[in-house]
């Protein structure tokens, strides 16, 4: 009796373990869009991050401004010289340099809307690059832009990984390490460049 | 070799493994904007305008002037490479019908460059139909840049798409190939050995994609490796 039960329970636990199937299209659109999601508040994080070196800027700048004025005083007064801080500049240029591309909107009409309705898929790329500082992700799906798409870093293994939403079709991209090192993925095959020599890698991303 | 000798070689190859992963895995190149000057990109810019007023798309050329940018390569290069990517594209949009997509127009300008002809993507769109042949022309160009012959390459994803096998595992077919010809085995035995297999699991009934021993679910994450394709599934290597 009691090995007929706990055959009995044994079955009815079993059945109720087992998760309800999963349609592949619908867990590619939620994938799709949590990696939306993660880009937006990576972009919104850049933004807050851009307002706070152009507050910081303008401070420099002020500061800069009023030790000018300090300074022609001091010349008027025939005092010596102060230095004025060039940090003003450098912050300016990396303000500059960060401003968003359109290259990104570029890459976005091509894999979000698509006008035959095909829906972009997530793929995740990884890199291993314990002792980079900064990697970017350039292809033909952003344009090539390298703020595109960051990888974050694991700490813990060292990998850098990003999930990017792309069509289903055949795409050619690398790794940009340290915003200087062409980097292809050691993973993927080797594509030709026949425009300008410096292969990349392939990945063919399929569809429902 | 001298004690002295043994260690420096010891520590040499030590430190170069710790240099970094990442740039052992392949050549190094220095990257960065390159600005264009402003005779070249006068040049890009009416070769911009010629393609817009054809009706052909602008992003992949303005995409193409970027890659070369990011790669330094040269001015001159640059706007050579838009040119060849207008008429390529201009071939592409002729070979596929006026009504492709932009993507369509790109993987069909890919194929070409990787050596397919005009021919070979009228037969495809002949074949597949209105159906978006973004998957089925990129399979094309993998399978060409792989090593089939371009007018065998164009026979099997007819064949394929005949059958009305899924883009996705027409894909999956390229990329068996290519990794069939990374592990040593020549590309067209490679392509004929999956076709084959791709051809008896649709016979019996089983998603094409078993055929290859792999997950081509695309729900799964495609975790940037190669897929696994077991040596059982994969046709033997010539010694």
């Amino acid at each position: 009796m009691d090995d007929e039960t706990d055959e009995t329970i044994t079955r009815i636990a079993a059945a109720l373990r087992q998760l309800p199937a999963v349609d592949a299209a619908h867990k590619a659109r939620v994938l799709v869009a949590v990696a939306a999601e993660r880009e937006r508040a990576r972009r919104a994080r850049m933004r807050a991050a851009r307002r706070w070196r152009l507050a910081g800027s303008m401070g420099v700048a002020a500061a800069a401004a009023l030790g000018l004025f300090v300074w022609r005083s001091d010349v008027g007064a025939g005092r010596p010289a102060t230095r004025i801080p060039e940090r003003t500049a450098s912050a300016n240029a990396a303000a500059a340099t960060s401003a968003p591309h359109p290259a990104a909107d570029a890459a976005t009409r091509l894999t979000a809307s698509d006008p035959a309705g095909v829906a972009p898929l997530p793929v995740q790329l990884v890199l291993r690059a314990p002792a980079a500082h900064r990697v970017s992700v350039v292809g033909d799906f952003n344009g090539w832009d390298t703020h595109a798409n960051t990888l974050d870093r694991d700490p813990a293994s060292g990998l850098w990984s990003a999930t990017v939403a792309l069509r289903p079709g055949r795409h050619v991209y690398a790794f940009i390490v340290d915003d200087s090192i062409w980097t292809r993925d050691p993973r993927m095959p080797k594509s030709h460049d026949a425009d300008f020599g410096r292969p990349g890698s392939v990945l063919l991303v399929g569809q429902p | 070799m001298t004690r002295g000798a043994r260690y420096f070689v010891a520590l040499t190859i030590a430190l170069s493994g710790v240099a970094g992963d990442a740039r052992a895995q392949q050549v190094a190149y220095a990257v960065g904007a390159a600005p264009l000057d402003s005779a070249t990109q006068a040049a890009v810019r009416r070769e911009m305008t010629r393609a817009q007023a054809r009706g052909l798309p602008v992003e992949p050329l303005e995409a193409k002037v970027r890659e070369g940018q990011i790669k330094r390569a040269a001015p001159v290069r640059i706007q050579s490479a838009v040119v060849a990517l207008a008429t390529r594209l201009d071939s592409a949009r002729a070979a596929l019908g006026p009504a492709s997509n932009t993507a369509e127009l790109v993987a069909g300008a890919d194929a070409l460059a990787a050596g397919a002809d005009a021919r070979a993507l009228r037969t495809l769109r002949t074949s597949g139909g209105p159906r978006d042949l973004a998957a089925p022309l990129g399979a094309l160009a993998q399978l060409v840049a792989s090593g089939v012959a371009p007018s065998r390459a164009t026979q099997m994803i007819v064949e394929l798409l005949k059958r009305g096998v899924a883009p996705r595992e027409v894909l999956a077919f390229g990329v068996a190939v290519e990794s069939d010809v990374g592990a040593g085995v020549p590309a067209e035995e490679s392509a004929v050995f999956r076709l084959r297999a791709i051809e008896s699991a649709v016979n019996g009934g089983v998603s094409a994609s078993s055929a290859f021993g792999q997950g081509t679910d695309p729900g799964s994450l495609n975790l940037g490796g190669k897929p696994a394709t077991g040596d059982a599934a994969r046709p033997k290597r010539r010694p």
